[in-house]
């Protein structure tokens, strides 16, 4: 057991853990955050994932004690109703959430590779597809989400 | 965010029982047959146990009004994600005359909202199932503002008119919250309200955004994952290999050493489970502890398909037979026929997963007496009930309150973790959170039923015509559980010894319907065949299983639409065209040509026209009317097939939908892409996999999903008829996927695959043989 402190959504935050725990568990029940959420846990689907930095990670596999060194950030803290990221409003726009357990990994899967540059307003939709294709959606909004995704990355500049 | 629990629900005491008992004279352990209204009337704060039933004769039941004027609908409906409460929500506005913004709405719960069934299929409409639901309480509930308005006003009921909750008529107006708000209505339906007709109203048939978005998007959305009480527990299952394994004994943790935040580890008949602190506590302790169990081995599963016609015993049952009705017999037909106009044929379909991407989860707060469980079940007064057997309770007793889980597509395993979590909670004393591991929801699912299908069927021909003429066709299937109510209906039920319901008996061979009448599991083509046999066969095997989004009807559909498509090619008819000439229905005849038309079908004998090269291109049909007149669909795919390496790619896909009046176009549009990339990926790459000593399909990459990379182009039409019932358009384009996609690689390659999902490895074999 250690108490360790993490940034996340730009407040630093004092938790009790063992360094092995993954950073999921202590996001949700410890600092009650149900943006990122439990899918695998084996890093398939990405349902968890957040931003280390800019960088996405899966924080299903991510022990707490690896991510002390960076700013952490969820779904909650990529916007919010009165300043939402441009994802999240195109994801309204375009409805793209059918049952939404996906919805997490979809914008912040996205919403990294906009950050690091590997989707910017000129990429194709077939690269966005390929750069997508590691997060899963299983009701089938797949054209929805990509629709979003195209729009906010032309409403941002790259 | 948090669930908020009432004061009422902890504050439960023995005292508070015993003199609510002896008011409404209950026997402990029996289910309490009450007035429901009396019941509520005796359930004051002290006394917090809920109505037996929630009246659905009483408009109160469905519609309430706010003293601030809001309107809040009570669905014993749910929404899965896919805009289900959304679209009833458009309805009441309409029938009430309120802007959708002062809508509010309240999702089954078994101490507010009327049972109204299953939220499944075709039946997930808030307008059915009920009695009458919904839209007949709103328009029970406008009626009534009414009267009381014309009382008050002095004006007649005829002469008012209503917009945004505000009734007018002789120059005055009164809102519904002065006439009715913050209070009850008191009032049983009539009956005598006539729901607007769909050709009336407005609301109804705009693309309304959906309910929940927003919140889903800033994270702020509450899935039944997310629940959490004061002073809860959380717990894991530990598994045997295969479903019907026996515990040999619970050998503990290496080197007896206890796993950090363990509180317990119960057990119960073959059913064991790790109790700890916290949630990485459960799951670790889950990991190291050791179990010795007997295995009961699986059947092989190359062979799976052809041992459903052997591994009996089955129930079987003649469902249509001609010779019963016009006199013809099939097999006599069949054997005057000459073998240029008939097909003979398996098909074979896998069993394959609902797969949420979410594990399933449930939070239960069990007490001596009472219990309160929330759930993402799709029928929550059918889960009161299997949770009443489970935790040896009244009915009454159990507060079951759906929160919205993971997509579903059925019956996933949101049931199940309900059970596992209130009898944990039961036997450890204290409100208990389960969420299943992946392995746990990959491997232990109510699986969709593998199917088997023998069809041997014949046309005549008269110049470019050619009609059915005959039509054999036996199915068998393997059936074992299903939904609630009986616990052992899924896998931690029968893992804690709940008796399993017995097989059904073999029943008589009358046939069970009439002649070219297509039942609910879509077992009959949809074309009009004089002579014909049909019957079904369900076997008991290791597996359970349980409704997976179009549940049989997209295995009989496979098999229906993918003969038509031989007996086509013997024919050396257009298959569309073929289509037309054998059928009657006219809502289904008009979304075939309305697809044929938007996908400029080629009209030649399919495979007719094959390619040379590694690439070859063809295009498939498939149309059906869901379980008989509840959707019609007909979708047309293009297809690229790789011959050398097998792998198929949908390029095109084109589809016209009938689903009665289109409440919300565009959420029935999304239901038709969700149908299409779910049934690609259900047509190409998903079969459950399993060895002698358990299920292998464990996760994401053992039993894979469709992702981004592959997407055809997708042009969708909705054929709106407000003349006609409203069906839910969930489950509908999807029956057609498997026989489309199958019937393109024939057009393609001249190769008929008749065995579900088309791998690379099944086209390549297919490619080789002769």
């Amino acid at each position: 057991m250690s108490r360790l402190t993490i940034e996340v959504n730009g407040a630093k935050h004092s938790v009790e853990a063992t360094v092995d725990t993954p950073l999921l568990y202590v996001l949700r029940n410890e600092l009650r955050l149900h943006g990122p959420r439990f899918g695998c846990g084996l890093a398939q689907c990405g349902a968890c994932t957040v931003h280390h930095g800019d960088q996405a990670i899966r924080a299903c596999v991510t022990p707490v004690g690896a991510v002390t060194d960076k700013p952490l950030t969820t779904l909650e803290g990529l916007g919010t109703p009165d300043k939402p990221h441009p994802l999240q409003t195109a994801f309204i726009e375009h409805q793209a959430a059918q049952c939404g357990y996906c919805t997490n990994a979809m914008i912040m899967g996205a919403a990294s590779l906009m950050k690091l540059g590997a989707i910017k307003a000129a990429t194709s939709e077939a690269d966005i597809r390929k750069l997508m294709t590691q997060y899963l959606c299983r009701c089938g909004t797949h054209y929805r989400i990509l629709a979003a995704i195209k729009d906010a990355a032309q409403a941002t500049v790259a | 965010m948090e669930m908020t629990i009432t004061a009422s629900e902890r504050s439960f005491s023995r005292r508070t029982f015993v003199k609510g008992a002896g008011a409404l004279v209950v026997t402990m352990g029996a289910p309490r047959l009450l007035n429901p209204r009396a019941a509520w009337a005796a359930a004051g704060p002290d006394f917090p146990i809920g109505p037996a039933t929630i009246d659905p004769t009483r408009i109160d039941s469905w519609i309430a009004i706010g003293a601030d004027g809001t309107v809040t609908m009570k669905t014993g409906k749910v929404e899965l994600g896919q805009g289900t409460v959304t679209a009833t929500m458009q309805l009441v506005a309409d029938e009430l005359d309120v802007p959708m913004s002062k809508i509010r709405f309240v999702q089954a719960d078994t101490w507010v909202t009327p049972d109204q069934g299953t939220t499944a299929g075709s039946q997930s409409t808030g307008t059915q199932n009920g009695p009458a639901g919904v839209r007949q309480a709103a328009a029970e509930a406008r009626l009534a503002l009414l009267t009381m308005a014309s009382a008050k006003l002095g004006v007649p009921v005829g002469s008012l008119t209503v917009a945004d909750g505000v009734v007018s008529g002789g120059g005055q107006k009164v809102s519904y919250a002065e006439l009715v708000g913050g209070k009850t209505f008191g009032l049983a339906q009539t009956g005598k309200a006539v729901p607007k007709p769909y050709t009336a109203y407005k609301v109804v048939g705009t693309s309304v955004p959906r309910e929940g978005i927003p919140e889903k998007v800033f994270g702020k959305f509450t899935y039944t994952q997310d629940v959490k009480l004061p002073g809860m527990l959380h717990a894991r299952v530990v598994r045997p290999p295969t479903l019907d394994s026996k515990l040999v004994r619970v050998d503990g943790f290496p080197g007896g050493k206890q796993p950090k935040d363990l509180v317990q580890v119960v057990q119960k008949g073959n059913y064991v489970a790790v109790v700890a602190k916290t949630e990485w506590g459960a799951i670790i302790g889950a990991q190291q502890l050791e179990v010795t169990w007997q295995t009961a081995p699986l059947p092989d599963w190359a062979g799976f398909n052809d041992a459903l016609l052997t591994l009996g015993p089955s129930t079987n049952q003649v469902i249509q037979d001609s010779k019963f009705s016009n006199g013809l017999d099939v097999d006599a037909v069949l054997a005057a026929t000459p073998d240029s106009n008939k097909v003979s044929a398996t098909y074979k379909y896998p069993i394959q997963m609902h797969g949420s991407m979410g594990t399933s989860a449930s939070t239960a707060d069990v007490r001596a007496n009472t219990a309160t469980v929330w759930s993402s079940t799709q029928g929550i007064y059918a889960l009161r009930s299997m949770l009443a057997t489970a935790l040896g309770m009244p009915a009454q007793n159990i507060h079951c309150i759906y929160v919205e889980g993971s997509g579903c597509y059925g019956q996933n395993k949101a049931d199940d973790v309900s059970l596992d979590a209130a009898v944990i909670s039961q036997m450890v004393g204290a409100p208990v959170r389960v969420q299943y591991t992946r392995a746990d929801e990959h491997a232990w699912e109510n699986y969709g039923q593998a199917y088997t299908i023998p069809i041997t069927a014949a046309f005549s021909k008269t110049g470019n015509t050619a009609k059915l003429t005959a039509w054999r066709r036996d199915a068998w299937t393997s059936s074992r559980g299903g939904r609630p109510g009986p616990p052992a209906n899924m896998a931690s039920g029968i893992l804690m010894g709940f008796p399993e319901t017995p097989q059904a008996q073999s029943t008589t061979l009358t046939p069970s319907q009439a002649l070219n009448s297509v039942d609910g599991s879509n077992s009959a083509p949809h074309y009009v065949v004089p002579a014909a046999r049909l019957t079904n066969h369900t076997v008991r095997l290791a597996f359970l299983s349980g409704p997976l989004r179009s549940p049989a009807r997209i295995q009989n559909t496979f098999a229906n639409e993918t003969i038509v498509d031989e007996l086509a090619v013997l024919a050396g008819v257009d298959p569309v065209q073929f289509r037309l000439d054998n059928l009657q229905e006219p809502r289904l005849i008009d979304v075939i040509e309305l697809t044929a038309q938007m996908a400029k079908w080629p009209a030649r004998p399919s495979g007719s026209k094959i390619g040379t090269g590694r690439y070859l291109t063809g295009m498939g049909f498939s149309a059906m009317r869901y379980e008989g007149n509840l959707g019609y669909n007909a979708l047309a795919v293009q297809v690229t097939v790789d011959t050398k390496t097998g792998k198929v790619t949908v390029d095109h896909a084109w589809s016209a939908q009938d689903c009665g009046p289109a409440i919300n176009p565009d959420g029935q549009r999304q239901q038709a892409e969700g149908c299409l990339m779910q049934g690609i990926s259900r047509s190409l790459i998903e079969e459950l996999r399993w060895g002698p000593n358990g299920i292998r399909s464990r996760d994401w990459v053992t039993y894979p999903v469709i992702r981004f990379d592959h997407m055809p182009t997708f042009a969708f039409r909705v054929i709106d008829r407000r003349d006609q019932a409203a069906v839910g358009a969930g489950e509908v384009l999807i029956t057609n996927a498997p026989a489309a996609i199958g019937n393109a690689i024939f057009d393609a390659t001249g190769k008929r695959l008749r065995q579900v999902p088309f791998t690379p490895a099944r086209v390549r074999a297919a490619l080789a043989a002769a």
